[in-house]
């Protein structure tokens, strides 16, 4: 336990996760002020759903675009390079002669999970708590101007993420939909670490495992035809009218945890001393 | 400085950020208004006694009257269409009109179903209306509810509706919905004094209509709609 809280404050305390955490945080703040100042002393008949003025759901802010494109390195910028820097810098022998090499490959899988997925979790899920604050969600209407009684906008509701829970919950939806992500972003950063045991050599290349899972679901779902869209970018936006399989992000999810698993039990029987 | 003081100046720093922004998000809700809400409290809960009261209250709302030569089409197409409506109900009005999640509806008792399956006597439910429309500019509220006065609790109508909406009733409740017809086929079973008021727009203050059921702008175009609503009473009475 002692290597492992070790590890932990190790992947949290670098110049990588604060400079993401801080990063994702100020864009909230900002973006929570903006939102409130734009709404300040206006009347309940001009109000928007508060849920979809999140930052990662507003499609003309060029910031949202450059944050969804960029995801796939976000997710790894954290805490994916976490065994490369200690592999650079041969910290990691020092640790895996203390604690062994099996704690060691386990400690750094886990913990670059958890830095990443509370670097993704805490901001988005205070952007939720202001604007839940600032802004009465039942009286409010879709950012489009359609009303949620208008015939249209219940069947484009149901190709939501999660769309049952929208339609009962849309706060605890929202709750959800980032709890889920935070914990895509651990799992691509724990598979980056993952792969990364394996010996790569350049900096660049630690982003080629997830960039290759990311960008190659979405192409094969394409080549497949599978009747719903395996492009990562329309579950982020998650109030997308693309019709989406959430079964889907859970197998995603499963398989890199599997692959997690064997790479871990590969390189804890290895001898790195 | 030592690491664990960095740590905990930063915590504290971030913690009164956080404290200050959910002050201001509060204060922000604060400001937000309800003018038609507050509005309609005085008109939804003022009796008749009460109706003489100095309606300067009333100076911000305003209601659209139908322009002229819409109705006599549109009864030649209700004439044909509003008895095959999958729903036709007599009702009392529990709550008047009010927004809600992004559009507007009040809430009926069922008195008697004239037609319609899955309905009865008793039954209390929410209606809406695609084209019933709130707008704000200023302090100025704009009730656009298809040339119709606001349903007042008390008030007995005859409804035609078109579907039952498919949505969370634990949500949205039980919600049946009316065809956006140009006028809103809602009945009165009432006779009203209908005031027609000059106006260079639509436009009209409701302090000077307040008592109407509909807004007409041309004395003809009323007859005609109330020579309909007469025939449609005939035919489907309030028992």
């Amino acid at each position: 336990m002692r290597s492992f809280i070790y590890q932990l404050r190790r992947t949290a305390d670098t110049l990588t996760v604060r400079f993401v955490f801080y990063g994702f945080l100020i864009l909230v703040i900002i973006h929570s002020i903006g939102v409130i100042s734009s709404f300040w002393g206006m009347d309940a008949v001009s109000m928007i759903e508060p849920m979809k003025l999140r930052i990662m759901y507003d499609e003309t802010n060029q910031i949202t675009i450059r944050l969804i494109q960029l995801f796939p390195f976000l997710a790894v910028i954290p805490a994916g390079f976490s065994y490369f820097d200690d592999s650079k810098n041969q910290t990691d022998i020092v640790i895996r002669a203390r604690s062994g090499n099996a704690a060691y490959v386990r400690d750094s899988l886990l913990s670059s999970f958890i830095v990443s997925f509370f670097t993704y979790w805490i901001p988005f899920m205070l952007e939720i708590g202001i604007l839940s604050v600032a802004m009465d969600a039942d009286i409010s209407r879709d950012p489009s101007g359609l009303s949620y009684y208008q015939s249209g906008m219940q069947s484009y509701i149901s190709n939501y993420f999660f769309a049952d829970l929208y339609k009962t919950h849309p706060i605890l939806h929202a709750m959800a939909e980032v709890s889920v992500w935070a914990t895509m972003v651990g799992a691509l950063a724990c598979f980056s670490v993952a792969v990364s045991f394996f010996g790569i050599k350049i900096r660049a290349l630690v982003f080629l495992p997830v960039l290759m899972v990311v960008y190659g679901v979405g192409f094969v779902g394409d080549f497949l035809g599978t009747g719903f869209t395996t492009n990562y970018m329309w579950y982020l936006l998650g109030y997308d009218g693309h019709p989406k399989n959430d079964l889907f992000l859970l197998v995603l999810f499963v398989t890199l945890a599997a692959a997690c698993i064997a790479s871990g039990i590969i390189n804890a029987r290895r001898d790195r001393l | 400085m030592s690491r664990k003081k960095r740590l905990i100046i930063e915590v504290v720093i971030l913690m009164t950020i956080i404290a200050g922004l959910f002050i201001y998000a509060f204060w922000g809700r604060k400001s937000h208004t309800d003018k038609f809400g507050d509005l309609t409290d005085d008109i939804y809960n003022s009796s008749k006694e009460e109706e003489s009261m100095d309606d300067s209250v009333y100076d911000n709302l305003y209601v659209c009257q139908c322009p002229v030569g819409i109705v006599g089409n549109l009864i030649k197409l209700w004439e044909e269409v509003l008895p095959q409506s999958p729903y036709i109900i007599t009702c009392t009005v529990i709550e008047g009109q009010e927004p809600a999640f992004g559009g507007v509806r009040a809430k009926v008792k069922i008195e008697t179903v004239h037609q319609g399956e899955g309905l009865k006597t008793g039954d209390e439910i929410y209606i809406t209306n695609e084209s019933w429309l709130l707008r704000q500019d200023g302090e100025k509220v704009y009730v656009e509810f298809k040339f119709h006065n606001l349903m007042k609790p008390g008030e007995k109508y005859l409804l035609f509706l078109s579907d039952h909406l498919q949505v969370s009733e634990e949500v949205y409740g039980d919600t049946y919905e009316m065809d956006g017809f140009a006028i809103a086929p809602v009945f009165l079973y009432e006779d009203r004094e209908n005031k027609i008021v000059e106006s260079s727009d639509s436009y009209v203050s409701y302090k000077d209509v307040r008592d109407n059921e509909v807004y007409f702008s041309y004395e003809e175009d009323l007859k005609i709609y109330l020579d309909f609503k007469k025939k449609l009473f005939e035919e489907y009475p309030f028992n």
